[in-house]
């Protein structure tokens, strides 16, 4: 890492600008670049969490409730009042000490009706609950995380998999990758790559590129992936373009066969040696 | 209460509000809180602290490794969270310098455009934000054709 931002600082001292060298590099003919779009689908709801992250979530809420408090009901609930009567009433009092008597959990430590060696629960009183109940105090009953699409396991369908990053990819010449487009006369890589998106899969489609600079690149050599470090004469190349969907839906007019799907599924569906190259572009959330 | 002065018969008789006059000298040293803090305060303050209190946590030994454990697996976990993201970072990174310089061997033009700084470059106001629990309409379908800008 250290020589990396060594790297950069000298990049950015650096005068002589590299136009010099390559002015001076043949030029590689622009049929032999392609620009290839990553077109994501942020997740829409949070990350799922692990068993290990519920499990230590409930404990530390446990802890701070142990350590809370007794809660002030003289400061919410007015003396004597109906709305007091009804909290004290839904309260499930504490076990007091008793001369004489055996308590098998030990002896109760009971201060201004609060159990000391527990944690305190508070059961705030519910109001009945019926049909009359209006829009505004209704409860709030949120919507399931899972859709119609997971069940399905519609891997067309923008809707699935709410909780992962989604990414497009589509079938070509029977191998599935990122969708890539020719860099024709556009001569202009993030441009190529979002009207070549909108030529194979219709204009109703909202995008947002991320940024004009490639994120990657992927070489190839008669027709296999070679490293992305790797010079030469005849090389094919596939410049990464990120880009974001936002709203709209990819619908090719052709039997082009694609798939959403979530890092884990496009492991599953390319080529290893594609995924190689490529898995660090794949968000694992 | 109201207090009537007459000074002289020529003079209008004047009324002076008691219940409004300062009682307080204006620079008083004391720090005050608002009346509404102040009733808070005194409501809260009602109990004394060591009613409030809930026992002291007594934990045995056993249960004091358990804790120190859950803790440190805790802080491992995290760790590994943050080195995880920070080498996908520094991959997305490189891979960025190596496209960037292999294009600019390869292409000036697409190398210019490319490496162009997008001034006031701002997050589209229709990206969302994930959230816990999906909205009614999880996905627009229907796009309004944008606005050409060149």
């Amino acid at each position: 890492m250290a020589s990396r931002g060594l790297l950069t600082f000298q990049r950015c001292l650096s005068t002589s600008p590299a136009t010099t060298s390559a002015t001076s590099a043949p030029a590689v003919p622009l049929s032999t670049i392609r620009s290839t779009l990553l077109l994501t689908r942020t997740p829409v709801v949070t990350p799922e969490l692990t068993p290990f992250e519920t499990h230590f979530y409930n404990y530390q809420s446990e802890l701070e409730r142990r350590l809370m408090w007794t809660f002030p009901q003289y400061f919410y609930y007015k003396k004597g009042s109906l709305s007091e009567r009804r909290f004290v009433k839904a309260q499930k009092g504490p076990v007091s000490k008793q001369p004489g008597v055996f308590f098998k959990k030990g002896i109760p430590d009971i201060v201004h009706n609060r159990e000391r060696r527990e944690k305190q629960e508070v059961i705030i009183p519910k109001s009945e609950e019926d049909e009359s109940m209006s829009d505004f105090n209704r409860a709030v009953v949120p919507n399931s995380r899972t859709t119609k699409a997971d069940e399905d396991n519609d891997i067309k369908s923008l809707e699935r998999a709410l909780h992962r990053s989604l990414y497009l990819i589509v079938k070509e010449n029977g191998s599935w990758k990122l969708p890539s487009f020719a860099v024709e006369d556009s001569s202009n890589l993030h441009r190529a790559a979002e009207s070549g998106l909108r030529s194979l899969g219709g204009e109703q489609i909202n995008t947002w590129t991320v940024a004009r600079s490639p994120a990657a690149v992927l070489k190839y050599q008669n027709g296999k992936l070679v490293a992305p470090e790797t010079q030469g004469e005849g090389l094919q190349r596939e410049y990464v373009i990120k880009s974001r969907i936002l709203s709209g839906l990819f619908a090719p007019e052709k039997a082009t066969e694609f798939a959403w799907l979530n890092r884990e599924e496009i492991e599953q569906k390319v080529s290893p040696e594609y995924f190689q190259a490529t898995e660090f572009l794949f968000s694992k959330v | 209460m109201l207090t009537q002065t007459t000074q002289g018969s020529l003079k209008q008789p004047t009324l002076q509000l008691l219940r409004g006059l300062r009682t307080k000298s204006k620079n008083s040293r004391v720090a005050t809180v608002s009346a509404a803090t102040q009733r808070i305060i005194t409501g809260l303050s009602v109990l004394s602290g060591r009613k409030k209190y809930p026992r002291i946590l007594k934990l045995s030994n056993e249960d004091l490794i358990r804790h120190d454990t859950i803790q440190a697996a805790w802080a491992q976990y995290q760790r590994d969270i943050r080195t995880d993201r920070q080498s996908v970072l520094d991959k997305q990174y490189d891979s960025i310098i190596n496209a960037m310089e292999d294009l600019k061997i390869t292409n000036m033009e697409l190398f210019k455009i490319a490496n162009k700084k997008e001034k006031g470059k701002r997050f589209p106001l229709d990206a969302r934000i994930p959230v816990d629990f999906p909205p009614n309409k999880v996905w627009h379908y229907e796009v309004k054709a944008p606005a050409e800008k060149k």
